[in-house]
């Protein structure tokens, strides 16, 4: 019978990466879910595109890598989530941090002026949070992860998450304050 | 339910995860504050703008392809051959081996002697006439009427040396193109007889007034030779070089760039014979391999190695040194290597210039690439990378 992998479930997916026949098809509708997911959370940990798809890479292989028939799959994203996590940590401390710090400050030229402006003052903004609401904050904002896949890549209670993302995101906007403060309120679109 | 600020409360609200008996009050403190609201438009801006960023931030078509081509099936184990025996190290060895003995013959038979060479030895003999002969035979190549009336007049002296009296071919020889030798064979030709009668009568055209505070002896002496090329025989060169990897590409995975290209450093030494070398080469390169092996459930197992150490011998080969112009210090050259890391086997190829700035310093570029064959097991793939380099050499 034809499988459906648009229409199967995360549990499902993960199932068929251990049969030869669907490993393929299911792995790409994995990818095409979470991919670009993960990807935004690599380059935003890692600020330099080319570490950041070294470890994007790395993320997807290693998760190839660890498919278990055995492994009863509740929280796909989250588990993907906590492979790049770490991965990127390993990348983190193999390389020398401040080296890499500058590289996307320069936006991308597709963008605006002003929206480069922004995003750059966010980023800068995010360096000066504490790593853990750092972390937190760009796999919510960036990653568009929930609270609870965040909680369970970190391993912590969901209300820890919950707190590390407020107190990060008030901070952030604290030190974009003066910012906002030199030019009039804009409602987004 | 803890306590929740009205700060709190904005994030938690823009997240979906406000409770609905807590939206009330958040609407209230909402109206009521204005600075709440200034703080609630921030936070809308700096969500809003965070999120459509994030959907700018995809990976590169490239990079899906390569890591979805990972999950593609695998060749069967039992087809799989192991070792040196796969089949794929072994059209590696074969192709680059071929290159090998095919770059050695294109140099062996690049030709006779250069003429820079010959040139070189006949300094030896720059005392006598016939060097001088030959300075003037290839300087002067389209006789002009002046210097046929020159003729005339310096050929009056049966004995001189002068390279015009010696000098005097029919205008057909004189304006055909050199042979490759006609240094060489000008050189040992007998001088020919004036061709012309010499006539000193008062009607004869005036011979050319020499330059002010010329002699007809200074006129007639041996002019200085160019400083000779000299090629050594043999040489032997040591070089150090810089890689900075262009493209890198593994069988199944298109890997990034490193971001570190300075951690790649080639070491060669090489002892040439006129424009044939033999090299032993060695480099310690960034060459983000991923090796593939299987786990006992089938499952592929791919393992990140950053650093390749390999050793490794070759061959080179260089143009012919020009005798004058550019490429008489810009040398153009190729070479090919064989050689083995500590994942497995690999050939290398080359080519670029090698510029000799001084009498034992010579800057080389080269565009290289690299296939790198690796493995555990019964499993084997192969990589390659291109890469530019750029390095010095010392020559002794």
């Amino acid at each position: 019978m034809a499988v459906n992998y648009t229409l199967s479930s995360d549990r499902e997916l993960y199932h068929y990466l251990s049969m030869p026949e669907h490993r393929e098809r299911a792995f790409e509708e994995i990818y095409r879910r979470y991919g670009q997911r993960i990807y935004a959370y690599c380059r935003k940990i890692l600020f330099n595109t080319q570490d950041a798809e070294d470890a994007f890479q790395s993320t997807f292989l290693k998760f190839l890598s660890s498919v278990s028939p055995d492994r009863e799959m509740t929280n796909l994203p989250a588990y993907l989530l906590t492979i790049a996590r770490t991965t990127c940590m390993d990348m983190f401390a193999q390389r020398h941090e401040h080296a890499e710090l500058v590289e996307d400050f320069h936006g991308r030229p597709d963008q605006t002026v002003e929206a480069n402006e922004i995003n750059e003052l966010i980023e800068m903004a995010l360096h000066l949070l504490p790593a853990q609401w750092r972390e937190a904050v760009i796999m919510q904002l960036y990653a568009n992860m929930s609270y609870e896949e965040i909680a369970s890549a970190f391993g912590v209670p969901v209300t820890t998450v919950r707190n590390w993302l407020c107190r990060g995101r008030q901070r952030l906007r604290e030190i974009l304050q003066p910012y906002f403060e030199e030019r009039p309120v804009e409602h987004p679109e | 339910m803890e306590q929740l600020s009205h700060r709190d409360m904005i994030d938690l609200f823009l997240d979906g995860q406000l409770p609905a008996e807590a939206r009330s009050v958040f609407f209230a403190a909402l109206a009521a504050s204005e600075e709440l609201q200034a703080e609630f438009h921030r936070a809308v801006v700096i969500h809003a703008a965070a999120h459509r960023h994030a959907q700018t931030l995809q990976p590169p078509p490239a990079l899906t392809a390569s890591i979805l081509a990972a999950a593609t099936p695998q060749v069967p184990a039992s087809r799989a051959r192991s070792g040196w025996l796969h089949a794929k190290a072994l059209r590696t060895i074969a192709l680059t081996a071929a290159a090998t003995v095919i770059g050695f013959f294109i140099g062996r038979l690049s030709g006779p002697l250069p003429s820079t060479t010959k040139l070189a030895m006949q300094s030896e003999h720059a005392a006598t006439g016939n060097a001088v002969a030959v300075q003037h035979t290839t300087t002067q190549a389209i006789p002009t009427s002046q210097n046929t009336q020159t003729a005339h007049t310096t050929t009056a002296q049966p004995k001189s040396t002068s390279p015009i009296a010696l000098g005097t071919p029919s205008v057909d020889e004189d304006i055909a193109p050199l042979p490759n030798d006609a240094l060489t064979a000008v050189a040992v030709m007998p001088l020919p007889t004036p061709a012309l009668p010499v006539d000193f009568s008062p009607a004869s055209p005036q011979p050319m007034p020499l330059p002010v505070g010329h002699t007809l002896e200074q006129h007639s002496a041996p002019l200085p030779l160019p400083p000779a090329v000299e090629e050594p025989e043999e040489e032997f060169i040591l070089s150090i070089r810089q890689t900075t990897p262009l493209v890198l590409r593994q069988q199944r995975l298109l890997s990034p760039l490193s971001s570190s290209p300075l951690n790649n450093t080639l070491i060669a030494a090489e002892y040439r014979e006129r424009t044939v070398s033999i090299l032993a080469q060695c480099g310690y390169e960034q060459f983000p391999i991923y090796e593939l092996t299987t786990a006992a459930d089938g499952t592929p197992q791919y393992t990140l190695r950053q650093l390749l150490w390999w050793v490794g011998g070759g061959m080179r080969v260089y143009a012919p040194r020009a005798e004058e112009g550019l490429f008489r210090t810009l040398r153009p050259m190729a070479g090919i290597v064989l050689g083995t890391s500590q994942y497995g086997v690999l050939g290398r190829g080359e080519v670029g210039l090698s510029w000799e700035v001084l009498p034992h310093l010579s800057v080389q570029c080269l565009l290289e690439g690299m296939v790198h064959s690796h493995g555990i097991g019964t499993n084997w793939e192969h990589a390659e990378k291109l890469s530019a380099s750029i390095g010095l050499a010392f020559r002794f």
